[in-house]
């Protein structure tokens, strides 16, 4: 295998009663990149608790009869944290839906070598519709996300087979929430630009929010 | 005649009624009913009626709503399996392995997957800090009910209770040294914490973790079973002074502890850096049912044996025949495979007919 993967939105049979299918009409998609090894995974952008937060690092100093702090920057950090809700209308959509989120974790992980070690560090590009871009409309934010928490909404229910509750569980052993959500915390990497004549190493729009 | 009566299922085997009964009896040439004999066919033919009705209203009451909460916990989950994991634990006294298998009502189940990057700042305007990955940890969080139906139910939860309690406890063992006036001293070493193998469906399939944490209240607004005394029934029991509650809730920490390989490449994926680690033809973390796994989940395809080095050795009886009958010998492995892939199918077919026949659940 020498290609990577590229896991879409669920287009399935039972995608017209899905989500995805309004989501893929209107591009709310959000999508992974896992750069290591290229894989991609997407999900429609059923978002809630967006937040991204650039947070300036000043060193103050104080001088003798000044009342004002002299601010040094030393840099200025954005962190992105927000949650997706996964929704499945049918077994068939939760199965690849729980592919899906396996991949997202996968990414996680970075690729190693025969002898175990570390060689690839698992930096993932983030793109969600306009708010996180990178310097060109389909890329995303690099990221390092040092958190994700997958949660199943019990209360929602489960899918089960067509027989219903009496469809016992014993024999496949699957566990399908209608919903289940994925949170993510990550800080963002600003990537160099390679064509601007600015003297600002930032990319000419950074921050982009489609402005 | 004998009280023991053979009940039937249903209602429409009994329609042999007591002029039934004497009808059949003059046909082979039986004797006439007499009084006492009437009234007995009547009382069994009542007792009959009651015990199908009774199981008609039974078996209608499990599949109504309210019924089917008695069995929804085995009908939506899989049992949640917390097996004390005893490897490495030869040589060490450790008393009785925990084992608990239970259905449960899942509340939550959070699944948190940490990144270690270590950030250091190297100079003053630099955009980024250099960030340095040292690896990800996996920690799981579970909320579950376990409801009791019955007094029975509630002693088996309290018990479940006391064993995922004692997970959290580490092991000790106990050593006995013989000193040189020949008197034994017998002292307790701590052991380190237990490990355990869990189960719970496709959302944790068999990893290795140690329990961070265990947490039980007891909802004493749904409930206790009462004291009454003259021995346990379904809703009371005879032991003053026990509390026996209709609804315990329990809290869970694992941290898992991965016994394979995880990552993309490593050694079982030589040359394939895109394919992930494990090389099982299984879903990770979560499983997936009876779908295929993705391209880079699956096993990767064998080298051909013909296209492998072919080490005869010295003890081969082929060892002295010349070299090129080397690819003779390949094909023979070949062939030996695939008869072995044949009887595997074969072996699979078979279980699957047998399973087939089996009764399921439902029946």
């Amino acid at each position: 295998m020498t290609e990577p993967v590229h896991m879409r939105v669920y287009s399935g049979e039972h995608k017209a009663v899905s989500v995805a299918d309004w989501a893929d009409k209107q591009g709310y998609v959000v999508k992974f990149v896992h750069d290591p090894t290229g894989h991609t995974v997407e999900f429609p952008a059923l978002i809630s608790d967006f937040s991204d937060s650039h947070s300036p690092m000043f060193q103050q100093n104080y001088g003798g009869d000044i009342h004002d702090p002299i601010p040094i920057l030393t840099r200025t950090d954005r962190a992105i944290t927000f949650t997706m809700t996964i929704v499945n209308a049918s077994l068939e959509e939760a199965r690849y839906n729980t592919q899906c989120a396996n991949l997202l974790i996968q990414m996680l992980y970075p690729t190693v070598d025969e002898e175990g070690s570390f060689i690839g560090n698992p930096y993932i590009h983030i793109h969600m519709m306009s708010l996180l871009t990178g310097d060109l409309p389909h890329e995303g934010v690099a990221c390092v996300i040092d958190g994700l928490d997958y949660a199943v909404k019990f209360d929602e229910g489960v899918i089960n087979k067509n027989e219903g509750i009496l469809a016992l569980n014993y024999s496949g052993k699957e566990i399908y929430p209608q919903s289940f959500e994925i949170s993510i915390s990550a800080k963002a990497l600003v990537e160099r630009t390679s064509v601007s004549d600015s003297a600002s190493p930032f990319p000419t729009n950074y921050p982009s929010y489609g402005g | 005649m004998s009280d023991e009566i053979e009940v039937t299922e249903t209602s429409e085997d009994l329609n042999v009624s007591v002029e039934d009964f004497e009808a059949f009896l003059e046909n082979v040439g039986g004797t006439q009913l007499n009084y006492d004999m009437h009234h007995t066919l009547y009382d069994i033919q009542d007792r009959i009626e009651e015990e199908v009705a009774e199981r008609e209203r039974v078996a209608a009451y499990n599949d109504s709503a309210i019924g089917s909460r008695t069995i929804i916990m085995e009908a939506l989950y899989p049992p949640l399996r917390i097996v004390e994991d005893q490897s490495g634990y030869e040589g060490v006294e450790t008393g009785r392995p925990i084992n608990v298998e239970c259905f449960i009502i899942p509340k939550s189940f959070n699944e948190t997957f940490k990144s270690r990057w270590k950030s250091e700042d190297l100079s003053q305007g630099r955009i980024n800090p250099m960030y340095n990955y040292s690896g990800t940890g996996r920690e799981i969080a579970m909320t579950f009910t376990l409801a009791a139906f019955t007094v029975g139910e509630a002693i088996s939860n309290l018990g479940t209770c006391e064993q995922i309690a004692r997970t959290v406890y580490g092991r000790y063992r106990r050593t006995t040294t013989t000193n040189s006036n020949e008197t034994t001293r017998t002292s307790t070493v701590f052991a380190g914490c237990k490990m355990f193998k869990i189960d719970f469906g496709s959302l944790i399939r068999d990893e290795r973790v140690f329990i961070n944490k265990f947490n039980f209240t007891v909802n004493v607004d749904s409930g206790v079973f009462d004291y009454y005394p003259g021995g346990d029934t379904d809703v009371t029991h005879s032991h003053k002074g026990i509390l026996l509650p209709r609804e315990v809730n329990v809290e869970v920490g694992f941290t898992v502890v991965h016994d394979y390989l995880i990552g993309f490449g490593g050694e079982n994926r030589p040359g394939e850096p895109l394919r992930w680690a494990e090389n099982r033809n299984k879903d990770w973390p979560h499983g997936t049912g009876p779908i295929p796994v993705q391209e880079y989940m699956s096993t990767s395809e064998e080298v051909p044996v013909s296209e492998l080095p072919v080490h005869i050795s010295v003890t081969d009886p082929k060892f002295d025949q010349p070299p090129g009958d080397a690819t003779d010998i390949a094909n023979e492995w070949i062939e030996l495979d695939a008869i072995d892939d044949e009887n595997a199918a074969r072996i699979a077919e078979r279980f699957a007919e047998e399973n087939a026949l089996l009764p399921t659940n439902t029946e």
